[in-house]
């Protein structure tokens, strides 16, 4: 064979071979958009699972949404800030919010404004709180619980970064069915006394749990805040001021709680506010309180006074004992670690020399040595509201001691007010103690008269 | 007078028939077929070394001159069974060997591929083979059965791993020099240009190379030693590829001394015998050759495999049984009506090699080669940020994940839904279509906020990309009835490891953070990003991201071999000495590691030594013993260095070279009417490194873990057989009789991936448990016919057992309480039968031969042989069940059938 012939095959059979295909089907399919239906309110979408909400918990079974609906809406809570939701989000628009169970976190983002079909999907509810999630499943409990859906099939994005409008509300008005699920802004809230030195969660333990803490409104209304442990903000120590506090509310059975979407709305750096703090009354010259007034155990509340719980949740109580009243103080049973009280007075104008008497008495003491459970101050800058920055001064007397038999009252002897031209005093009673502490301790006969 | 001349000239004769000094006889012959029709052309003529005496001219004559004495004479040629003679050169005239017929070779054996791809699911993907086709051409029965037959189970001999053997063509070693081991698919569709080979199995040594332990394999390219003409070759299977088509042409040694061999194949089908999977390869080698005179020659090779595949990944059995079929394959789902995988290797590596041959005397040659081996290797798999798991098969979304039966009816039944079964590409576009994201600071300049389509999954490509130089040179000297070799090997390998971004999926951008060390460091943006020196970067397709880093591995080996041979016997000793360096270079800085992941690690500098030793006792001709003993050390992988490479410089603490002691006694038989080989062996490895990573469920990251101070003990008898019955009727026995043990409890340390933080330092409680790998029992026995009248058919029946899957060290560590006692036995693969059948006929016309040959494997259809799988590292204590173990099955019935026409 001659060298041309060869090299003719050769060519012949090489383009033969090469020309073998394999198709590799990479190019971008045609995607058929998501066809979602009609827009309705999210309202009416929850209102399909009404009649499954009034029956008891356990008669009740998931409802699937069969209408060709959709709903649409701002996210004001996504799993990926903060960590405190795990494959679940929330979308708000005018008429309500809902809590959304997904199968996946992610591609749910804060501020995104989105339309998800709802056809197909089904509403259960936990704890009484109504969810939008995917196909009912049986856990080994054996109770049939809403799995988490597939976003990405059913969720279209209309735009990104749109601020939310969290409505303003009080404590007490959030506590309405109508408020589930949406976010809100409180303003002049603050964590309880209770609750200050601890954390969000419980991010130690194994594995890290959730925890409910109690945030309250200066009339003393509470409300929950529940956080995760896998939150980034579970090992922080709650904030100790009073301010505002944007939160999504939650339902779990007859409690309502918060659920914080974003830390950085949580703005408590403000004076705290008193609770029980009625304001003071205008000031007097002269006082004078024998404690005859109330009934056994009630805790005292006398216009223009102040009964503070400064630690612990228990404030000065009205006793009576031999038809005399007089208020008593104890950590005896209160199981708190800290217990502080404060009886205040109204102001008393100190232009002129003043005496004050009263007298005290103690049962069942249980200070350890050095400890007193009683002390007396006042304060000539004290508004009623500004507890934490005026100045206290201590005011020596005469008083109960550990030596001093039970029940036998001590007369103070007269206690000189100071004398500061054109300026008013409180006098506060202070009580200290602890559910180990738990002396009783008694005031009564509080006397302010000019000084002679 | 004259009688005392004639005593005197016969006295001196004799005393000179005795002097060390040996004359040089002539020997000659014809080699020819059966009944001396047809004369072999082309043949080699070869000495036990392999050095060639003489090639056959076209009425198939030879001749070489040789010194008298014993010689063992090898005629090597395509085609042709390879026939071994021992004869006695007279020193005076020619010692003619008249006729010497040789047997056509059953060429299925050697146009046969026989390896079944076979990818291991292992986070870092790399890419595990089957036993090679160059030893399915040995004439040793064992090993070509071991290759042919016990191939197809994943069997390995003496169940050494693949980077024990090493592989070198045209004196270029192509093992790859990250894992150690030769990657064959580097090669592929190249069957008919590296026909021309010497294998070795074991510690006997060849002379071009201080083997290791598992001997090795050296193609023969030159050029003039192809057949002339042109060979055409097209086959048809159902295996990992359905076409098949070759040509490969060669001048033969030319009169001006020149000579050249091209060859091209290609390789293709849509899809293979798993579903999924398609192929796509084209090979193409030339060789150059020039005999500049005859003291020296050059030969320049060059060869490259460029292909594409779609690989096939294992699942567990509930997976299948959902499936309905064992050879599901997770990888891949329906896009645009056809078949997308997500995971496909490809790779464009050409290597060039250059050989020189000096003759400088009469028994002294040097034999050098030069070459640099340099491209791209790719393995693609999908990626995804914030985003569900789209793989089909995710243990959350099989059946098994709900305890409720109707529910896991419900999942159950949605799987004859392709889109739930398979990867849902559509949905994984939507997903990114509906991604508008706003990336703030992106790249890493304040207030530059990039507003796109974000994509939550990509496809991404793992690359490898290599520059590799070699040079090894050999002399070998012979002397009296000594031979020395000597050699001098070097190597500097450079590898480029990165991840790029194939395909966006219909998004913008992707943006290359670390989401792990997001969800972890939320607050910490330096953390949480794979290049420090360009934070939040917006990456496109093609661009590089996630990490970026080289391998270099320098390697500086001296070795020598002394051979002595006698009459009946001969002994050799053999000796090496290598210098290894091994170091990483990052190229990026990662965010959680910023002093430990940039520049050059600490270079791992390991000096590692061999002797081996043994000899072959002959009996007689018929009769040969063997034995064989070895100590080394080999320095550990480059994979096996470094705890986490794709994130820091650590290197793996505790890392030892790894301790080889071997021997081997074999009893080789070389009778009319029987040839067969037996053995026993032992070889014991100490100081073996693991090294792998995996995502643990419940910290919810990623983990290493590194397991140092193995030990294994592998030992066992090999035997093989063929019983020439009749003129045309051979039987073949063969039986692999092993145990694969690891003989010692290794240490583990577990670090978390993103800190570095050791979570455990443990014993791994696995004395006594098996390898896996390969089979450690295999039997078959077979019947060839060969028909004087062009025809040859065959039917072999194998047999397997003790088959282990790879197991989860971690579940065989320590917990508070003792260990884990559910997973105190390791699980035993059920035995397994298979039968393979060929059958062939060739023509002759008009000057053109033309053959035809169908392999026919597995005629039984077994479909419950498992032939691997691993223990997942998930697992769970209070629910053992939960995360199975994953299987590879047999395939069924598969064929190969071959059509060659050769002018």
């Amino acid at each position: 064979m001659n060298t041309i012939r060869y090299i003719t095959i050769v060519t012949i059979l090489a383009s033969l071979i090469a020309s073998g295909c394999v198709k590799r089907f990479d190019a971008e399919p045609e995607l058929t958009p998501i066809d979602y239906g009609t827009i309705v309110d999210i309202n009416q979408v929850k209102a399909l699972y009404n009649d499954e909400l009034a029956k008891i918990w356990y008669n009740r079974t998931p409802v699937e949404i069969t209408e060709e609906w959709a709903i649409t809406g701002i996210v004001t809570g996504s799993d990926k800030t903060d960590g405190n939701l795990y494959k679940e989000g929330y979308l708000e628009d005018a008429s309500a919010g809902v809590l959304l169970k997904f199968a996946a976190t992610g591609g749910f983002y804060l501020g995104d404004s989105v339309i998800i079909k709802m056809k197909g999907l089904w509403l259960g509810d936990y704890g009484d709180f109504v969810q939008i999630g995917g196909t009912p499943y049986t856990d080994d409990g054996g109770n049939l619980r809403i799995s988490g859906f597939n976003k990405d099939e059913r969720m279209v994005k209309v735009s990104i970064d749109n601020p939310s409008h969290p409505t303003p509300a009080t404590i007490n008005v959030v506590k309405n069915s109508s408020f589930q699920g949406r976010l809100v802004t409180l303003e002049n809230v603050q964590f309880t006394q209770g609750d200050l030195g601890k954390t969000y969660a419980d991010a130690l333990s194994d594995p890290p749990a959730a925890a409910n803490r109690y945030l309250e409104d200066c009339d003393g209304n509470k409300i929950i805040v529940r956080s995760s442990g896998y939150s980034t903000f579970a090992d922080d120590l709650l904030p100790e001021g009073m301010g505002s506090f944007t939160a999504i509310v939650t339902r779990f059975n007859t409690d309502y709680q918060l659920l914080i979407r974003d830390i950085d709305e949580v703005q408590l750096d403000g004076e705290r506010c008193m609770i029980g703090a009625q304001p003071l009354g205008d000031p007097v010259e002269t006082l004078s309180e024998d404690f005859e007034s109330f009934a056994n155990n009630e805790e005292i509340l006398i216009d223009g006074w102040q009964n503070l719980m400064i630690k612990g949740n228990r404030s000065w109580q009205n006793k009576i004992f031999n038809s005399d009243g007089y208020a008593q103080a104890t950590g005896y049973n209160s199981g708190l670690t800290e217990m502080e009280t404060w009886l205040i007075t109204p102001p008393v104008i100190v232009s002129a020399a003043k005496t004050l008497t009263f007298r005290t008495a103690k049962a069942y003491w249980e200070h350890e040595s050095g400890n007193h459970p009683f002390a007396l101050v006042y304060s000539l800058d004290y508004n009623g509201s500004n507890f934490h920055s005026a100045t206290w001064t201590s005011l020596s007397a005469t008083v109960a001691v550990e030596s001093t038999s039970d029940h036998t009252f001590v007369n103070s002897g007269n206690v000189a007010l100071p004398i500061v031209t054109g300026e008013d005093a409180v006098i506060a009673f202070i009580y200290r103690g602890s559910g180990t502490e738990s002396t009783s301790y008694r005031i009564d006969n509080i006397n302010i008269t000019t000084a002679k | 007078m004259v009688r005392y001349k004639i005593l005197i000239t016969f006295i001196f004769a004799s005393l000179l028939s005795f002097s060390a000094i040996s004359q040089e006889g002539n020997v000659r012959g014809i080699l020819t077929e059966k009944d001396n029709s047809i004369r072999v052309e082309g043949a080699r003529v070869t000495d036990q070394s392999g050095n060639t005496l003489a090639l056959s001219g076209s009425d198939g004559l030879f001749s070489f001159s040789h010194s008298a004495g014993e010689l063992t004479v090898y005629f090597n040629a395509d085609s042709y069974q390879r026939f071994i003679l021992h004869i006695q050169v007279r020193e005076e005239g020619v010692t003619d060997l008249g006729m010497i017929t040789l047997v056509r070779q059953d060429e299925f054996r050697t146009d046969l591929p026989t390896l079944t791809i076979a990818d291991s699911d292992a986070e870092d993907g790399m890419e595990s083979q089957t036993i090679h086709g160059l030893l399915s051409s040995s004439s040793d029965i064992f090993v070509s059965t071991a290759a042919y037959t016990f191939g197809q189970t994943r069997f390995q001999i003496r169940g050494y791993e693949p980077r024990y053997s090493d592989v070198f063509i045209n004196g270029f070693r192509v093992n790859d020099a990250e894992s150690g081991g030769p990657i064959w698919s580097n090669w592929g569709g190249l069957n008919d240009v590296m026909r021309n080979s010497v294998v070795t199995t074991g510690m006997d040594p060849d002379g071009s190379s201080f083997e290791p332990v598992g001997g090795m394999s050296r193609v023969i390219t030159n050029a003039s030693e192809y057949r002339k003409g042109i060979k055409a070759v097209y086959s048809l299977s159902n295996r990992t590829y359905r076409n098949r088509a070759m040509i490969t042409w060669s001048t033969g040694l030319l009169d001006n001394g020149w000579a050249f061999t091209g060859s091209y194949s290609r390789r293709w089908s849509q899809e293979g015998y798993a579903e999924g999977t398609f192929y796509d390869a084209h090979g193409m080698f030339l060789a150059v050759e020039k005999i500049v005179n005859e003291n020296h020659s050059i030969n320049f090779t060059a060869l490259n495999a460029i292909y594409s595949r779609g690989v096939a990944g294992g699942s567990t059995q509930e997976a299948y049984d959902l499936a309905g079929s064992n050879y599901y394959n997770p990888y891949w789902g329906y896009q645009n009506g056809g078949k997308r995988n997500s995971r496909v290797r490809s790779s464009n590596k050409p290597l060039i090699t250059l050989a020189h041959t000096w003759k400088i005397s009469g028994n002294t040659t040097l034999k050098s080669t030069a070459g640099y081996w340099f491209g791209k290797g790719g393995y693609s798999a999908l990626n995804w940020y914030d985003s569900e798991d789209p793989r089909p098969d995710y243990w959350r979304k099989l059946p098994s994940y709900y305890t409720d039966e109707a529910d896991q009816e419900r999942i159950a039944d949605s799987w004859s839904d392709p889109s739930v079964s398979q990867i849902n590409w559509e949905a994984l576009y939507t997903a990114n279509k509906n991604n508008l994201f706003s990336v703030e600071d992106a790249n890493g300049i304040p207030g530059n906020t990039v507003t796109g389509l974000r994509s939550r999954y990509i496809v991404e490509d793992r690359r490898n990309d290599i520059s590799q130089f070699q040079f090894n040179t050999t002399l070998t000297h012979q002397t009296g009835n000594f031979t020395l070799t000597g050699g001098l090997f070097a190597d500097l390998y450079t590898g480029q490891n990165f991840n790029v971004v194939d395909d966006l999926l219909g998004g913008d951008f992707w943006v290359d953070i670390d989401q792990f060390a997001e969800r972890d460091y939320p607050d910490d943006p330096d953390a949480i990003q794979n290049d420090l020196n360009h934070p939040n970067r917006i990456v496109k397709e093609g661009d590089i991201y996630s990490h970026n880093y080289s391998s270099h591995q320098n390697q500086v080996k001296v070795w020598g071999l002394a051979e002595y041979s006698l009459n009946r016997t001969s002994l050799y000793l053999g000796v090496n000495l290598a210098n290894t360096s091994i170091w990483r270079e990052g190229h990026t800085v990662k965010g959680l590691f910023p002093d430990n992941s940039y520049g050059n690690s600490d270079i791992l500098t390991l000096t590692t030594y061999g002797v081996k030793a043994g000899g072959e006792f002959r009996l007689t001709g018929r009769h040969i013993f063997k034995a064989n003993a070895l100590v080394m050390t080999e320095p550990p992988t480059f994979r096996s260095s470094f705890l986490s490479p794709r994130t820091r410089n650590s290197t793996t603490p505790g890392i030892t070279e790894e301790q080889i002691i071997a021997g081997d006694l074999s009893y080789i038989t070389r009778l009319p009417f029987i040839t067969g080989r037996l053995t026993g062996y032992y070889t014991r490895f100490t100081g073996l490194t693991e090294v792998a990573s995996f995502y643990h469920d419940e910290l919810r990251n990623f983990v290493n873990h590194s397991m140092t101070g193995i030990n294994k003990e592998h030992y066992g008898l090999e035997y093989g057989a063929e019983f020439k019955i009749s003129s045309t009727i051979t039987i073949n026995t063969v039986a692999s009789l092993n145990q694969f043990i690891w003989t010692k409890n290794p240490e583990i340390i577990i670090t978390q991936d993103n800190n570095s933080e050791i979570l455990s330092s443990d014993e791994v409680w696995v004395k006594y448990f098996r390898s896996s790998g390969s089979p450690q029992t295999a039997l078959s026995a077979g019947v060839e016919y060969s028909s004087p009248n062009y025809w040859w058919a065959g039917i072999t029946g194998s047999w397997y057992d003790n088959i282990y899957l790879d197991f989860n060290p971690v579940s065989r560590t320590r917990d508070e309480n003792g260990y884990y006692p559910y997973w105190e036995v390791m699980e035993k693969m059920p035995s397994g039968f298979l039968v393979d059948a060929f059958i062939g006929k060739s023509w002759l016309i008009n000057g053109v031969n033309i053959s035809l040959t169908a392999n026919l494997s597995n005629l039984t259809n077994n479909k419950k042989l498992i032939t691997g799988g691993f223990e997942q590292y998930r697992f769970s204590p209070e629910n053992p069940d939960q995360f199975p173990p994953k299987y590879y099955y047999m395939y069924g019935f598969n064929y190969f059938i071959n059509l060659s026409i050769r002018m």
